[in-house]
């Protein structure tokens, strides 16, 4: 479980972008919200590179800028300066179209707050992903990915049919289905109780170590980031801190530090 | 709470304004109707007063009713000369009024349903003309004509033409051109005016004259010289003044448009109401389920129950409002196009300033606010049972069913009232209006019990029709046939309002097409006639026609039709079975075949004095069976006792009973027969015969000769111009219906804003999203189509079945229903556009963290 080498490196140069084993890279990153005097900057130069079966939590203060970076560089909003790289492809030359192809295949979504369709069936909305892209549905990995999930006996049924976890619980899997090349949470647990949150924390955290999956995570929870391989901090749009194999203890540090 | 509801619908403007659309045409087609047949009216005032000027006193014949078939009672002229003398009396003056087209180089200007008019020139003070350019007719051969008809034909002063009339075409001089007084328009009508003498020679009425109009001499009241007038002159002349002959007519007029043309404009814009009404109940519906949460918080901080229903009711009367006076505005605007369309086809009726009538005005808002609030009351009431603990809670409840109990209830109440006013309607007996009133009520009751039930079979109906769309979208087809089912009561009051129109639609086509197989068939089976022949307008031919076809080579048999309406047994005139027909029995039988119930050919031979033989509906409609004797009695009075002697079966082109032409003549002033038909001898060459009989007609431009199989296609046609009008008609039900298309989808997609979010992020592209929201909507809309030709059908087959008695089929225009499922994806794609649009836009970052 430790074995996996972590680097939340902050890079210089874009030159060996695609070179190492980073799979989501973010290179100086600003973002900006409106214009003139009422802009705010939401993030102001971050570097980030995330490498392939690692899991990273981001955390931070609210208008931090953790989610704003997050939909930066899961492809849902677009930076004000700088650029992310998703398993290779610079996301800045795309198009909406393409943007929205390499969305479907290369990247994986957990909301906060589900988000399945309420009118398809537990293993509908887990494949469909794959059904929007016309994709056929490998069964035996969606096999696997069930009985991963512990979903077996629910398979045909409707969200409306399922608890707050197990509906969290179809979205990991919905998330994996593409084997995309990062999944990312936002705030996955929050609207579960902490039973449901530890089994789907967990559920994440076996992706990693099971399946080689990468995942980065936006929580506020410092129990839930001890999970992750490490923690990336922000505090006003800057990466103010990397902690590597983090514990209760060093995050609640980091984070008074960083508000302080 | 009105603040509340002011700011809640200024917050939605998009949906209040979509829904506002969809009473706003209603009130406009209202209004439209209204404003409309305020214009003709006005137009008619304005012609009868202009002809009524300087008019103190009115003579013409004495009518016992009006028949709608045009017949000339005469005056001898000599009573011109009596009148004068009478005390009282400055001037009187004879007028003869006919009918009569223009030729202009050899091609007869005649309108299709305007009248052509030949009007004898009156002297001083009587004379309504004012001259344009010009002058008055004073020779013999001299003509003056409209200004309307002038500039059309590009006549100008001094041109050569010809005028029809019974005797002939007559030519012609153009010494002037004149306005109606200061009529603004005459519709289609022409008018040429010439002088008397010469229109008495052309029409062979030497000596006679059609009315007498007198003006009273200074001091001399008009009502004192009517009088005087009736005193001195015969009972078989009706007198009055010309004010009163002015309000007589006028109200003759008014009558005839309340008879036909406003109830029937009526009861599309009623049609297009229902539609509204559906999409005000779904729309707020749905913004009262969105809002629960909202109600809840008013309750739990203390509004009572009372003030919520306030609200909503606030909103819905203010939408009301407003969308009625925006259709009273485009009221103007249908008026408009309802005289466009009226133009196209081809009727010039003569049309009066546009004017929003203080009636006109309070009939919309009353309607428009009335129906806006009828169909917002279940809603609001649905609002009130919100309970207060629902602020406190995340999930949006479900929209609530009602106690399935009562409603099953009053759905079953509703259908079977509905059912009960359609047969009513359908087999019932009594006036013709009122049971008309009791169908369209039934079929509106039905529409709504459709409505209510059709929720049920939403989910099967998507599965059918979504089917292609599956095969067609995959994934996406499949998620737009799922969410279509999502709400299955919203999806069926959607597809409801659409249902209204085609279902409409769908009954015309098919009673249409059965009227259509029913004439045909019989024109098919009756007729043996080689030619027919008949004026284009229902106008009689002239009788004079006949001597120049009967003796042409290869012509065996040439006979007349005369036609008038009759009272039997001094009741009222039954529009459809209480005509009179003057034939020639023996030669009759040449061009038609007798379907005998009673009786045989042999019967024909003692068609004289006091015999009739009757058509089974004639017969039914009087209790009058062969061997029974009645009486008939015709516009003028002249009554005569007939004796049924045979019965024949034929609802569609020998109505009524028949007569030999001396005892015709006996019962009604026509002079003219409505048509001519023509053998020809065995063995001979038709086409030759025919371009003969066509020659020989020339005079006669009115009289069009056809074939049996032309004759047939022409009145196909016929029909056809007025099942077009009232698919124009229907279109506003089927527009309206697109909006509430639309409008449903915008608060659904309202409504799933986060779904369409997560589906973008998983990797759907906007134009996955846009297809599915147009595949949803395409099957509403789908579902819509299929109810309502279903339920079309079936109203269609109902009502055949009710007049199966006049030969009407029960046809499936299959092609044409087809055509309805088109129009139906048609509407369902062009309502999916701008709500498709918006959810393909939906910014993904929003979407997904909206509550």
């Amino acid at each position: 479980m430790s074995a996996h080498p972590l680097t939340v490196t902050p890079r210089r140069s874009d030159a060996d972008g695609s070179a190492g084993a980073a799979v989501v890279q973010g290179h100086a990153l600003t973002k900006r919200f409106g214009a003139g005097t009422s802009a705010v900057e939401a993030l102001r130069g971050v570097d980030v590179a995330f490498d392939r079966g690692t899991f990273t939590a981001i955390m931070g203060p609210s208008g931090s800028g953790k989610s704003t970076l997050m939909h930066i560089l899961a492809g849902l909003d677009r930076p004000t300066g700088g650029w992310v790289e998703i398993a290779g492809t610079r996301l800045d030359r795309l198009n909406d179209r393409d943007l929205t192809l390499l969305r479907r295949s290369q990247v994986g979504f957990i909301f906060q707050s589900y988000n399945l369709l309420p009118v398809l069936s537990a293993e509908e909305n887990i494949t469909l992903p794959l059904r929007i892209g016309g994709a056929r549905v490998d069964r035996a990995w969606l096999d696997t990915l069930i009985a991963a999930v512990g979903l077996g006996d629910r398979r045909t049924h409707r969200p409306s049919e399922l608890s707050g976890g197990q509906q969290q619980r179809v979205a990991v899997a919905r998330a994996l289905i593409t084997r995309p090349a990062v999944v990312f949470g936002d705030e996955p647990t929050g609207n579960l109780d902490s039973v449901s949150s530890r089994e789907i924390l967990e559920l994440m955290r076996r992706a990693v170590d099971d399946l080689g999956q990468t995942i980065v995570m936006v929580t506020h929870d410092p129990a839930a980031a001890t999970i992750a391989d490490n923690v990336v901090f922000l505090a006003d749009g800057r990466v103010s801190g990397v902690e590597e194999r983090p514990t209760i203890d060093t995050i609640l540090d980091r984070l008074r530090v960083g508000s302080a | 709470m009105i603040a509340i509801a002011l700011r809640s619908m200024g917050q939605r403007r998009l949906r209040t304004a979509l829904t506002a659309v969809a009473i706003l045409l209603g009130v406009a087609m209202i209004a439209g109707t209204y404003v409309q047949t305020d214009q003709i009216r006005a137009a008619f005032d304005d012609i009868l007063q202009t002809a009524n000027a300087g008019v103190d006193a009115n003579i013409a014949p004495r009518t016992e009713f009006t028949s709608t078939f045009v017949s000339t009672q005469t005056i001898d002229a000599r009573m011109v000369r009596r009148a004068a003398r009478v005390p009282g009396v400055d001037r009187a003056a004879g007028e003869v009024f006919q009918m009569g087209s223009l030729v202009v180089d050899g091609r007869t200007v005649a309108p299709n349903f305007a009248p052509a008019m030949v009007i004898g020139m009156v002297g001083e003070p009587f004379n309504p003309l004012k001259l344009v350019a010009g002058r008055l007719p004073s020779a013999s051969g001299e003509i003056v004509v409209n200004r309307k008809l002038a500039d059309d034909e590009h006549l100008t002063v001094g041109r050569r033409v010809g005028v029809t009339s019974r005797t002939g075409i007559h030519p012609a001089r153009l010494v002037g051109i004149v306005d109606f007084g200061n009529v603004a328009s005459m519709g289609g009508a022409t008018m040429i005016v010439a002088p008397t003498s010469d229109v008495q020679a052309w029409n062979r009425l030497q000596g006679k004259v059609t009315s007498i109009v007198a003006s009273a001499a200074p001091g001399v009241t008009p009502e004192r010289m009517v009088r005087n007038l009736r005193a001195a002159l015969p009972r078989s002349l009706e007198i009055k003044t010309g004010q009163q002959a002015t309000a007589d007519a006028s109200k003759q007029i008014n009558d005839s448009i309340g008879a036909f043309l406003k109830p029937v404009l009526l009861a599309f814009s009623g049609a297009a109401l229902l539609v509204g009404a559906f999409i005000i109940f779904n729309t707020f519906s749905i913004t009262v389920a969105q809002r629960r949460r909202e109600f809840a918080l008013l309750r739990s901080i203390g509004a009572t129950r009372g003030q919520v229903l306030a609200g909503v009711g606030a909103e819905a009367v203010l939408l009301g409002v407003v969308a009625s006076i925006a259709g009273l505005l485009g009221g103007l605007a249908f008026s408009k196009l309802l005289g466009a369309l009226f133009d196209a086809a081809g009727m010039g009726i003569p049309r009066g300033a546009m004017e929003l009538a203080p009636r006109t005005i309070v009939i919309g808002l009353a309607v428009g606010v009335g129906v806006t609030l009828a169909a917002a009351l279940l809603p609001a009431v649905r609002a009130t049972r919100v309970p207060p603990v629902a602020a406190m809670r995340e999930e949006v409840a479900p929209e609530p069913a009602g106690t399935s109990r009562r409603r099953a209830a009053a759905v079953a109440l509703v259908g079977i009232l509905g059912v009960a006013l359609l047969v009513q309607g359908l087999f019932g007996s009594g006036a013709a209006s009122g049971r008309l009133a009791a169908m369209g009520a039934g079929s509106l009751l039905v529409f709504v019990v459709v409505a209510m039930t059709a929720r049920h079979a939403v989910r099967p109906l998507a599965a059918l029709v979504g089917w292609p769309l599956e095969r067609l979208g995959r994934t996406t087809g499949e998620l737009a046939r799922e969410n279509s089912t999502r709400n299955p009561a919203r999806t069926a009051i959607t597809a409801a309002a659409l249902m209204v129109g085609i279902a409409l639609v769908a009954f015309v086509a098919v009673l249409a097409d059965g009227m259509k197989t029913s004439f045909t068939g019989a024109i098919d089976q009756r007729a043996s006639a080689d030619l027919v022949v008949t004026s284009d307008n229902g106008m009689p031919l002239p009788g004079a026609a006949r001597d120049r076809i009967q003796y042409l080579p290869g012509v065996s048999t040439a006979t007349a039709q005369y036609l008038d309406q009759v009272k039997v047994n001094g009741k009222g005139v039954h529009a459809l079975t209480d005509q009179v027909n003057g034939v020639d029995a023996l030669a009759l039988r040449d061009v038609y075949r007798f379907r005998w119930i009673r009786g045989s050919d042999i019967e024909l031979q003692r068609l004289g004095p006091g015999a009739a033989i009757v058509e089974e509906q004639f017969a039914k409609q009087h209790g009058i069976s062969v061997g029974r004797r009645f009486r008939l009695t015709g516009p003028t009075g002249h009554t005569a006792t007939f004796t049924a002697i045979a019965e024949y079966r034929d609802p569609q082109l020998l109505q009524g009973v028949m007569v030999d032409l001396a005892q015709f003549r006996a019962l009604s002033p026509a002079r003219d027969p409505m048509a001519y038909f023509v053998r020809f001898l065995h063995g001979s060459d038709a086409n030759a015969g025919r371009q003969r009989v066509q020659a020989a007609l020339r005079a006669f431009p009115a009289a069009k000769v056809r074939t049996r199989a032309e004759y047939s296609h022409w009145l196909t046609k016929q029909l056809d111009q007025l099942v077009y009008l009232l698919y124009a008609l229907l279109a506003m039900s089927v527009v309206i219906s697109m909006f509430g298309i639309a409008n449903s989808l915008f608060l659904s997609i309202h409504e799933r804003t986060r779904e369409l979010g997560m589906l973008r992020a998983v990797g759907a592209t906007a134009g996955q999203v846009r297809r599915m929201v147009r595949y949803e909507s395409v099957i509403t809309s789908l579902i819509g189509g299929v109810l309502g030709i279903v339920v079309g059908v079936l109203l269609a087959w109902l009502t055949t079945f009710a007049v199966k008695d006049l030969g009407v089929g029960f046809i499936v225009p299959v092609p044409q229903l087809v055509a309805l499922l088109a129009l139906a994806v048609v509407v369902g794609a062009v309502g999916a556009i701008a709500p498709a649009r918006r959810a393909a836009r939906l910014n993904i970052l929003d979407a997904v963290h909206s509550e």
